[in-house]
Parts: C-alpha cells; structure tokens; sequence
C-alpha cells in the first residue's frame, strides 16, 4: 500500500499538493463560527448532486408517469424514502445555510474591496439555487408542486408587453402541462447544476487567490494562524455534522415540514387546493406582492431590492467592514431582516 | 366475494374526482335561474359527501351535463326527480348492496309508506355516513328508539375499530406510506359494516360483525406491519443523529486542543 501511494505520488505529486493547499494554507485562527457557512453550503450542494443522481434512476418526467414514480421510489425502491428526503430537507437547509453565509458576509462587510468577484458570484449561486428549488418543486407532479408552480410562474405575467410572452415561455404553454415538466426537469437536472458548479469553482478560486477575510476589528499583524488542515477542517466538520444532525432529525421525524398533505395528492389541475402558499424561503417575496396594490410595482421593487444588494460592494466603498461603525448600515440591516423575518411570518399566517 | 363488488365501486366512482368541481351546466342553471327552489338543491349538494367526493348532479338524474339542449334529455338517460317508492332503485343505483340489505329490512318491507333513503339521509345534503345517523330524535319520528339504540350499540365497537384504522392509515400515509391497498380494503369492509346498519336487525349484525372483525384484524396486521417499519426508521435516525452529534463534540475538542497548542 505504502509502495503503491509511492509510485502515485512519485507521478502525480499529490503530498505536494497536500502541503500546498491543506496543511501548509495558513488561516487566522480567530474565524469564528459564520466562517464555516461556506463549507456547509458546499456540503449540502453535494449532497443535493449525489441524491438527485439516485433519484434520476427512478424518477419519470411525464406527467402521467411522475408521481407513480416518486410513490414508487418512496415506497418499493431500497432506502428511496431516505434519499427522497433527505434531496428534499437538505434543499432547505441548503438555502438556510446560504441565508447565514450571505447575512454573514453583509454584516462582517466581507464583500468590500477585494472580494467584490466573491459576491457577485455568491449572489449568483444563491439566485440560481432559488430556481433550482422552484424547478425541482414541480417534479414530483402532486398537488402542492402543481398549484404552487401555477402561482409563481404566474408573477412574470405582470410585467407590461412581455408579460404573458414571458410566462408563456417559462411553461412552455399557457398552463402547466407536459411542456413545463420538460424544461423544468431539463433545467433542473442538468442546466442549473451544472452552473452552480461552475459558479462554486470560481468562487472558491477567487476566495484562495484574495485569502480568506479575518474578522472584522482583527489587527491583521498579531493574530495567529493555523493550517486549514486538519486545524480549521475539524471546525468545519463540528459545524457541517451539526447542521447533518438537523437535516436528519427533521428527515427522521417531521418530514411533513418539507412533504405536507397536498405533495401526497396526485397534480390535479380541475381540483384547487384550499391553501397555497410558496416554501418559507419564497413567503416574504409572496407576501410583499400580496401587499404592493400593483402586481408589477410589487415586482419591479422587489428586482430593485435585489439589485441593490447585488451591487452593494460597488455602492459601499468605505473600507471600514465593523458594524457597529458603520449605524446607517447596520440600522438598514436590521431593518431588512426585521422586515423579511416579519413578512415570513406574516405570509405563514395569512 | 362480497367485498369485491365494492372494490370495483370504488374504482368506478373515483375517476369521477377527475370532474371535480366541474360547473356542469345542470349547476349552472340551477344557480343562474334566482329561483329559491331551483338553486337549494344546488346549495345543498355543495356541503355533501357527494360533492366531495365529485358525485354531480347528472351521476344521479343522468343527462348530459355538458350540453344545455340534452342535459334533460331522456335520451341521456334523463330521471329527474324520482317518485317517493323509487327513492330506493334511484340510490341503489350506486350504493347496490346497502339497497339490497335495506329491501330485505323492516324499513324496506313497509315501501311505498316507509322510510326510505332519503328519510335518514335527506335527498342532496348527505353527510358522511356514521352512527350519529341512528338518534333519539331521528328515528322516533317513527317508532321508539330502543330497538333503534341497541342496534346503534351492537355497531359502536366495529365502527370505532374502522375509525382507529383510518386515523393510523392516515398517519402511515403522512409518512409517505402507499397506503392505497389499504384504504381500498378499509373502504370495503367499511361498506359491508355499513350495509349491515340497512338491515336493522340486532342478532343478523351480530352474527355478522364477526366477519367483519376478522377482515378488521388483517387490516390492522398490515397496519401494524408499516408501523413497525416507521418505528424502526426512527430509532436508526435517533440513532444516526446521536452519532452525528458525538462526531460534532468530537471534532470540536479535538479543534481547540489544536488552538491551545498553536497559542502555547
């Protein structure tokens, strides 16, 4: 065995590479807990690839044949119940963990100068990961994806001239039929991972070549540093583990949370559900629309919004990143939380 | 045997869940006209166990429910409202062996005076079928109740088992359980029970519950067999989550052992 790590490494250098970027890449060792969002995130990406690998073995994107096959994988398929729910928990813990990574990032302002590529394409990653949470919610065929893809593809109608052209793309007809499952699946399934991988590479390239950002307030020239391997990898590990541990309690015992009655009932496109709502992470967004008197208004300040978080290391350049320096932004963002967490419960409650 | 008839029912009426809410034109008229007496039926209907379960208008009067010209139509197998003595055929129509088990009653012997279908269940607004249906009030517009109330007795175990079943049938299917098979086979024995209340003759329902327990008790083996599935799921993810959490804590002392030696 020895002999045999010898001659691959003789070829291939890999201790090398070891030194290079695990044992010999240094990082502060004051990172606190926000600093491992990132490596959850990747954890539960994988995750995600490697149970919709399984249940693409299984999984029929017609509509006659979808929600059989889920019912099949659920039901005959060894451990299908397991992998169906951990890809359906872990996708909104997923999106929980990327709210952390970015809440984070804004408020330790590690998105200033010169980690500005580090949050154009994290934005990117979480808006794509958004879509891939939509597009996959149709897929089963059931009530639930059914009548709440019916709504959210409905939004884009309320843009003026290109609205019913653009809501007639997204499905592929004017209802939800065989059409929207289609590019639903095809997008779901190969498009939108596909450039989230991408999008991850650069993001972590650009995150080795700038270095990782220390705490806000650290004085750069005393703190120490550990390696990332084994060192902050073990921190890393705690913090995934325990995020595995939710996943899994939430799998094993309140799997209604993510599966509710109405994605048990088979699509039935004559027969409206009493209660439709979007998933948590969609239910602020919803309930601002319901708000805003004017759908189109409603949107256009919601992409504004959007828009200007997207940019946000280009209208912020003050280089000062503590908080508690900075009142007119951390006053916005406690608002903006404030706002969002209130809209959600609010959206829940309605 | 017996159970089979009602399998296929269940089979024939649920395609018809596919019309639900469907505003054939018999709905529309009805509620279109601002006739009192033309729209209760309509308003009625739409609180039922019918409409529930998407049995419309033209399942019952026939018609063709598409088309305003034919919807009344005899030649579309139009009934419209039926006479008092064919409330039984009318209903049997669908619900064949509780029509069969009440003609052979003593509620059946005294047509065309006594009481039929409607009587119990009133004409549009029927509820799910249950024992609250046999009660002081209801059935002393007739006769005394006592003959009513130990009959009503004689069903009340069965009935609460069928109960007890469906509520473990329903938690197994929160949990993402196929419990079609079930739910097909409670369906069925829950009719042969239901057909016995048609019989309202105490020794005949319980010579006969007996069968129905044993039909009861495989159901509920099979009940007991998906639970124990369920329990055993859980106990391996307590399981998992507690190793998932011991790793965490592990991981973590072995992480600020690592820093204390770095700091010293």
């Amino acid at each position: 065995m020895k002999n045999l790590f010898k001659a691959i490494d003789e070829r291939l250098k890999l201790k090398e590479l070891y030194e290079k970027y695990l044992s010999g890449y240094m990082v502060p060792e004051n990172l606190n807990f926000w600093y491992s969002m990132g490596a959850v995130c990747l954890t539960f990406f994988m995750i995600q690839i490697v149970t919709g690998i399984l249940l693409l073995m299984y999984y029929i994107p017609s509509v006659e044949k979808a929600f059989e096959s889920v019912t099949f994988i659920t039901n005959e398929v060894p451990l299908g119940w397991l992998i169906r729910r951990v890809h359906a928990v872990a996708a909104n813990i997923f999106v929980l963990a990327l709210f952390f990574h970015m809440l984070s990032t804004l408020i330790m302002g590690s998105y200033k100068k010169p980690r500005e590529i580090h949050w154009i394409t994290g934005c990117l990653l979480f808006a794509l990961v958004l879509v891939e949470c939509l597009s996959g919610y149709l897929l089963p065929w059931s009530q639930l994806s059914y009548w709440a893809t019916s709504v959210a593809t409905s939004f884009p109608g309320a843009f003026p001239f290109i609205g019913d052209w653009l809501v007639y793309l997204i499905r592929g007809g004017e209802k939800i039929t065989q059409f929207t499952l289609g590019r639903f699946f095809s997008i779901h399934v190969s498009f939108i991972p596909f450039t989230i991988f991408v999008l991850i590479a650069i993001h972590i390239f650009v995150m080795r070549r700038t270095g990782i950002s220390y705490p806000p307030g650290t004085d750069e020239t005393k703190v120490k540093k550990m390696p990332f391997f084994p060192h902050f990898a073990l921190k890393d590990l705690k913090i995934i583990y325990l995020f595995l541990a939710l996943t899994l309690f939430i799998v094993f015992f309140f799997p209604q949370l993510v599966i509710p009655h109405d994605a048990l009932i088979p699509a039935d496109p004559l027969s409206t559900p009493e209660h439709i709502k979007p998933e948590w992470y969609f239910l602020a967004n919803y309930q601002f629309l319901k708000l805003i008197p004017n759908e189109f208004l409603g949107i256009f300040l919601q992409i504004l919004i959007a828009l200007l978080i997207f940019l946000i290391p280009f209208i912020d350049r003050n280089p000062e990143r503590r908080i508690w320096k900075r009142p007119l932004f951390f006053g916005a963002v406690i608002f903006g939380i404030a706002f969002y967490i209130l809209l959600t419960i609010w959206g829940y409650l309605s | 045997m017996k159970n089979n008839k009602f399998i296929i029912l269940f089979f024939l009426i649920y395609p018809l869940k596919l019309f639900s809410y469907e505003k054939t034109v018999c709905i529309k008229c009805h509620l279109e006209s601002g006739d009192e007496y033309l729209m209760k039926p309509v308003h009625e209907w739409e609180k039922s166990i019918h409409a529930e379960n998407a049995i419309s208008c033209h399942n019952c009067h026939g018609g063709n429910p598409k088309d305003e010209e034919t919807a009344m139509s005899e030649e579309f197998g139009f009934i419209g409202k039926p006479k008092y003595e064919e409330i039984p055929e009318f209903c049997g129509k669908c619900h064949a062996g509780v029509k069969e088990n009440y003609l052979k009653s003593a509620h059946g012997q005294t047509l065309p005076d006594g009481p039929n279908c409607v009587t119990c269940h009133t004409a549009h607004s029927q509820q799910k079928a249950g024992l609250f249906l046999i009660n002081r009030e209801l059935c002393s517009t007739c006769h005394d109740y006592e003959r009513a109330e130990k009959i009503k007795f004689a069903l009340m175990n069965t009935e609460n088992t069928i109960l007890k079943l469906s509520k473990k049938i329903e938690e197994l299917w929160i949990n993402g359980f196929n419990v079609d098979e079930l739910n097909k086979n409670l369906f069925a024995t829950r009719n042969s029970f239901r057909r016995l209340t048609h019989i309202v003759e105490v020794d005949y329902i319980l010579e006969q519950t007996g069968g129905i327990y044993s039909d009861l008790g495989k159901i509920e083996e099979e009940i007991k067999k998906k639970e124990d599935i369920l329990n055993r799921r859980k106990l391996l993810g307590a399981i998992v989550i507690i190793f998932f959490l011991i790793s965490a804590y592990v991981f973590g002392k072995i992480y600020e052992e690592l820093k204390r030696e770095i700091k010293s």
